[in-house]
């Protein structure tokens, strides 16, 4: 099991050493700050020494070796626009999405595995067929859409909740949260919701999808046969196995849910690190760009190390693969 | 045709097809169709801004769908905005379908290293998600048609080429690949001729699903601002446009191509999910699960008071499978007995409905299939009445029963002592501690080495025989009465067949249980069975004790499968063989099933014989035939 | 003497994974790492001559597939030569003559391509190897239906109308379009009822009569091998344990489990609950005893059988066998 984590600690290096290049190569190479930032009427002269303080004179590898090397140390430069060091600018808010992410997600699944494995042990039944159409048309409303009626219905029509913002915050046991308090609340709702249904649609759809192949392997006629009562196959013989792919693609999808949140939080207004990178994409603020997709990277590449973990604890198949 | 017919099978499907057609063709004859030129600022008058829909603008026009800040006609741009959603969405998806195919097949077929180090490329670009990879390419490249289709192309080649490589990797190991090239076809041929027509249903139920997520996301990256330019508006930036004034109440500028845009999403999803479940059997697969409504076929039957029964009666039994091509009688009006302690040989080839009889008397018939005539008593009681509750108390309790194939009979997940002990509780309270126990000298009985260690094992970590002994050990647990055991030897090697024959044949006859042996291997049976009931086309065609029906068979069938074994025959002489092959099992008919092969078949045969003892000397020994072999041959 | 149709001679073939990136430059930097290897044949040899049928018997996990992928091409072996008409395989390059061995596969539904017609199947490989004029095709492809009991109308259908009897049929006639010596047949019945087992078995019987042909036969069933078989060789985890000429093989058997599998068989003479059990599981492939192979389940094993490989050795003319307990008392 520890050569197992170590290797995968190692793959994972490799990866965000590779996507560092691959980022910055792409950022930096091909489209240039200096045309947003620097005043277009002014000289020549001027330009030089602009893009010479921004150290955009110097060439690529260098730029990238000196990007490395501060990247190390946790330096990732400063935004053009803010002023500010890059990686903290995104730290400060990656609360705010996180939040957000995490409350979809386990709206999603609370909600899905229950809807999806009604759907998979009755797909026949009326309520079956409905979950099953419903979540074809959950996951082809396009996210965007999809929350600008949540803001239409809810925000004007009815005017139950705030249309956009974070709201109030407040503090439990040391955390900056929205769930403390009910202004924050109210606020989180929507965008939550908005978050949620996409994945919620596909979850449920999994879990149907995956119960049923399951209901007809020859191990569950095993436990008919043996006179099992119908709740402990379903609950114990299909669900321990429907759990493994439910479980392991969930935790994949928790990176989706993470990057679909700069759709939510500019439909919201919510003050997250998918808005900041939207309006650093518009005016090209490369310093930023590069900072949220390294964190992006290493945050990818820990859900990825851990759903590794969290899969092999639940099949024994791999678990005992693993520890010979 | 069928496979029209399959699609047309779900209503839902078939309005999503209509839909996409619909919309496909108003995005193609967009410039027809629509009242206005939306791009022509010279046919926009800025007074009609804003309009709800169905006002009239200064200059008289209609408009059905109101306008929009730039008093374009909202149902005109919703047609040039499909349009160019289309268009985004297929070229992106034909050209990344095209791409990630040819990368995976090579991949597949190539295989080692190159494999290894595409597949990486493909597995690290789909860790992250597409929408994230699409934002920073747009942010990278600018706007514009060619890009967006670029990056989109970019964010699903991936999925193609990891599905073609699946697909093909259980292509290539299959034997008309391999058969293909012992015949030396040449690569190319074998990739393009053989190899890739076989792969695409799988890759064209992705690319119905791609090209939506593609439309979608385009409409996702326009709205953001880094997808179409403003001159080009797709639906997404008429959404966009529109988003500003909803909070004022000018819900059409982005709620109409909102929906324009989720019902192009929606039919090509609802396509794409029905040819999902087309090209995969396995999402058609029926559970057994029983549900709670019981069969209602016969009243049940009082238990009779004759001198010892039988422990299992069937009387009369049909199953029938309803599937589209037509009504399989399975098992057809068929009768046998098995009294305590004996040991039933059914014996039939493929179709011929022994294993569907076992699985009858069990209740476990999954649609299409039904149970639709007959009785089956249980120590008297036709537990084809019981609800199922009372059935489920039968089963794994009074009648057991052992499948074919060991690798999947037991479940991956859970260990060897939990599926034993649930067993035991399923159906009378007893301590866990106690269940354990009793499994332990169970695993012992059935010859596992180690019973200790077993337990604690899940079945992946044991050998298919010594699963089937495990398997074997469940169904003794509760010593039933009788056990059905469908085929459990015929997967395992010959050297571990006989060693269960042996241990089956000592336990059964030492507790005393009735047995159903079903097997296709007449001289599996030979040693094992008291009696042999031989099956054809749904019927028993021959019953009697063992010796007497190998010794001395009265249906030609019977003959022709003993005679036909290459031990009854000398060396390098043709075998005697049966000519033909069984009649499908679709097709109705009165008389003798065999007669189209039988030499013996008259006039006669067209009608159905009866399952009767040739004389009161022989009682025990029927046969279903208007030519029994002893008066031939006598 | 001519050399045999046949020959294989110390052939082997190793499966396994390579090394990974870490544990390759861990060896660079002196570490041991093995790659994980299984024997699936383990140095063999076998002959088959002209016109004959040799029958190869073996349980699940043996690698008799395997010796025919070896032969046909399919993989190629890791150590050891096979000789076509005494002339290394590996160094033939015409086509024509590699065409002359073929192969019959064991699984009707999957041996045919299910997206072409009986005629396509058929007449594909002798088109592209410029043997049949394309217009001559489907005159050809209607003669070999016949030849293998077919009706010559079944050209223009799909595999998916056949039964499995018929689809082998087609299989073979596939084989026979590109006039083979030698097919190499892998367990051909196996997947067929038994009533039409014996249909296809005579099949393959009337063929070597009328083409001369010769069989590699594998098969597990002892009964089919013993009918149609001139010589039979024996495999257990990757060697070949013995071999000798049919009725030899079955009057005198020799090796421990050559005796053991001829118990196991089931038969119709065999008197109630008599089953005649050798102790034991198959061992892994991966993890095979040392010494020789069938030890641990052997009842007569002595402690030199623990240690040492038995080799084959000659018991009677034309029988080999390899176990210790023909050294007699002198080991």
């Amino acid at each position: 099991m520890g050569a197992f984590v170590v290797r995968r600690l190692w793959q994972g290096l490799l990866v965000i050493l590779v996507m560092s290049v691959i980022v910055f190569l792409g950022v930096y190479v091909i489209g240039n700050p200096a045309d947003i930032l620097i005043d277009p009427e002014a000289t020549q002269a001027d330009r030089l020494a602009a893009m010479h303080a921004l150290g955009l004179d110097r060439p690529v590898w260098l730029q990238y070796g000196a990007f490395l090397g501060e990247a190390l140390r946790g330096h990732l430069g400063n935004s053009f626009v803010f002023n500010e060091p890059a990686l903290q600018l995104i730290f400060s808010r990656m609360p705010a999405t996180m939040e957000l992410a995490i409350c979809a997600m386990v709206f999603s699944l609370l909600l899905g595995i229950p809807l999806g494995l009604w759907a998979g042990a009755a797909p026949h039944s009326l309520a079956g067929r409905a979950i099953q159409s419903g979540s074809i048309l959950g996951f082809s409303l396009p996210n965007f859409w999809q929350g600008m009626m949540l803001v239409m219905v809810f925000a004007v029509m009815l005017g139950w909740l705030p249309s956009g913002g974070r709201g109030e915050v407040g503090s439990v046991l040391g955390i900056h949260t929205s769930l403390a308090t009910v202004d924050g609340l109210r606020h989180l709702i929507l965008p939550a919701l908005n978050l949620a249904l996409f994945k919620l649609a596909m979850i449920t759809r999994l879990t149907a999808s995956s119960m049923r192949e399951t209901l007809t392997m020859d191990f569950i006629d095993f436990a008919v046969a043996k006179g099992l009562r119908r709740r402990r196959i379903l609950f114990v013989h299909a669900l321990k196995n429907v759990l493994v792919p439910v479980i392991t693609i969930a935790g994949l999808e928790f990176g989706s849910v993470i990057a679909f949140a700069v759709v939510t939080e500019t439909v919201f207004s919510w003050p997250g690190m998918g808005k900041l990178i939207i309006d650093s994409i518009n005016v090209l603020d490369r310093p930023v760009i590069v900072a949220y997709l390294l964190v992006i990277v290493v945050l990818f590449i820990s859900i990825n190390l851990v759903v590794d973990l969290l899969y092999s604890l639940l099949d024994p198949r791999v678990r005992l693969a693993a520890a010979r | 045709m069928s496979r029209l017919r399959q699609f047309a099978a779900s209503r839902v499907a078939v309005v999503g097809a209509i839909v996409l057609l619909a919309l496909s063709v108003a995005a193609l004859l967009a410039s027809w169709l629509a009242p206005q030129n939306p791009f022509d600022l010279a046919t926009l008058n800025l007074h009609d801004s804003r309009l709800p829909p169905g006002s009239r603008g200064v200059d008289g026009q209609w408009y059905a769908l109101g306008t929009d800040l730039l008093a374009r006609d909202v149902l005109s741009a919703i047609l040039y905005g499909l349009r160019i959603s289309v268009l985004v969405g297929l070229s992106s998806g034909v050209i990344a379908f095209a791409l990630g195919t040819a990368v995976g097949l090579f991949a597949a077929y190539k295989g080692g290293r190159i494999d290894n180090l595409l597949m990486r490329v493909v597995d690290l670009q789909l860790s992250f998600p597409a929408i994230l990879v699409a934002l920073i390419l747009l942010a990278v490249l600018g706007k514009g048609l060619d890009k967006i289709i670029l990056a989109l192309v970019v964010v699903q080649w991936a999925l193609f080429a990891r599905t073609a490589r699946a697909t093909a990797l259980s292509e290539v190991g299959k034997e008309y690949i391999e058969a293909a090239r012992t015949l030396r076809l040449g690569t190319a041929r074998v990739l393009f001729r053989h190899l890739l027509p076989n792969c695409l249903p799988p890759l064209t139920v992705i690319a119905t699903v791609q090209v939506a997520n593609a439309i979608s996301l385009e409409a996702t990256l326009s709205f953001l601002g880094i997808g179409m330019p403003v001159t080009e508006p797709s639906l997404g930036l008429l959404i966009a446009n529109g988003f500003q004034f909803l909070l004022s109440g000018d819900y059409w500028i982005s709620v109409y191509p909102g929906v324009a845009l989720v019902l192009l999403i929606g039919s090509l999803n609802l396509v794409g999910d029905q040819l999902r479940v087309m090209f995969n059997p396995r999402l058609q697969g029926a559970s057994v699960m029983p549900d709670d409504t019981p069969l209602q076929l016969t009243d049940p039957v009082p238990a009779v008071t004759a001198h010892a029964p039988p422990v299992l009666q069937v009387n009369q039994l049909s199953t029938q499978f309803f599937t589209a091509r037509g009504v399989v009688h399975s098992v057809n009006g068929l009768s046998l007995h098995v009294a305590r302690g004996e040991i039933l040989g059914l014996v039939g080839e493929s179709g011929s409905g022994k294993s569907v009889t076992g699985r009858s008397i069990m209740r476990m018939i999954a649609a299409p299939g039904r149970i639709v005539d007959g009785r089956v008593l249980f120590n008297g009681v036709d537990v084809l009445g019981l609800d199922e509750e009372a059935m489920r108390q039968l089963r794994g309790n009074r009648i057991a029963m052992v499948f074919q194939d060991p690798m999947m009979t037991l479940n991956p997940v859970l260990r060897i002592d939990h599926q034993m002990i649930e067993t035991i509780q399923a159906h009378r309270t007893c301590s866990a501690a106690k269940a354990r126990a009793r499994a332990l000298t169970m695993l012992r009985k059935v010859g596992i080495p180690a019973p200790e260690e077993r337990l604690l094992c899940y079945p992946h970590q044991l050998s298919g025989g010594m699963r089937q002994r495990v398997a074997i050990a469940i169904a003794l647990l509760n010593e039933p009465e009788l056990i059905i055991a469908d085929e459990p030897t015929t997967a395992l090697d010959v050297t571990i067949q006989s060693q269960i024959l042996a241990e089956f044949h000592s336990l059964a006859k030492a507790t005393g249980t009735a047995v159903i042996w079903v097997t296709h291997d007449l001289s599996v049976v030979a040693g094992l069975a008291d009696r042999i009931a031989v099956l054809y086309r749904g019927r028993i065609v021959e019953a009697g004790p063992t010796a007497a029906v190998l010794r001395a068979p009265l249906h030609p069938y019977t003959r022709g499968l003993l005679d036909s074994m290459p031990t009854r025959n000398s060396r390098g002489q043709p075998l005697r063989q049966i000519p033909g092959a069984a009649p499908p099992p679709t097709a109705a008919d009165n008389g003798c099933a065999f007669r189209p092969r039988c030499a013996f078949a008259s006039a006669a045969c067209a009608a159905m014989p009866e399952l009767a003892p040739l004389s009161a000397l022989t009682a025990e020994h029927a046969v279903r035939c208007f030519h029994p072999l002893v008066q031939v041959s006598s | 003497m001519s050399p045999p149709l046949l020959e294989l001679r110390r052939v082997s073939r190793r499966f396994g994974q390579p090394l990974g990136l870490l544990k390759t430059l861990a060896n660079r930097l002196g570490a041991h790492h093995q790659p994980r290897a299984v024997h699936a044949v383990d140095g063999i040899d076998l002959h088959v001559g002209d016109n004959e049928v040799l029958g190869l018997v073996g349980e699940s996990g043996c690698g008799k597939s395997t010796v025919a992928r070896l032969i046909c091409g399919l993989n190629p072996p890791s150590d050891g030569e096979i000789f076509y008409q005494g002339e290394a395989l590996a160094s033939i390059t015409d086509v024509d003559r590699l065409l002359q061995i073929q192969m019959i596969f064991q699984n009707p539904m999957a041996s045919l391509n299910p997206r072409l017609t009986v005629a396509d199947i058929i007449g594909e490989a002798p088109v592209v190897h410029g043997r049949w004029a394309a217009r001559e095709r489907d005159g050809r492809v209607r003669e070999l239906l016949l030849q293998v009991g077919m009706d010559a109308s079944h050209a223009d259908r799909y595999p998916h109308e056949f039964s499995g009897g018929q689809r082998q049929r087609i299989g073979i006639a596939r084989a026979l379009a590109l006039q083979p010596r030698l097919l190499l047949c892998d367990e051909p019945v196996a997947a067929l009822d038994v009533s039409t087992q014996a249909q296809v078995v005579n099949l393959f019987m009337q063929l070597k009569q009328q083409l001369q042909l010769s069989y590699l036969f594998i098969s597990h069933d002892l009964g089919i091998v013993r009918h149609l078989s001139d010589r039979v060789a024996i495999m257990y985890l990757g060697r070949i344990v013995e071999s000798a000429p049919v009725e030899e093989l079955f009057e005198h058997a020799n090796h421990p489990y050559t005796q053991a599998l001829l118990a196991s068989m089931p038969q119709i003479g065999r008197g109630a609950g008599q089953f005649a059990a050798v102790q034991g599981e198959i061992p892994s492939p991966l993890d095979p005893p040392r010494g020789c192979h069938f030890h641990p389940r052997c009842p007569f094993a002595m402690p030199r059988c623990r240690v040492e490989v038995p080799l084959l050795r000659e018991v009677a003319p034309g029988h080999l066998s390899a176990c210790h307990l023909n050294d007699g008392g002198d080991a």
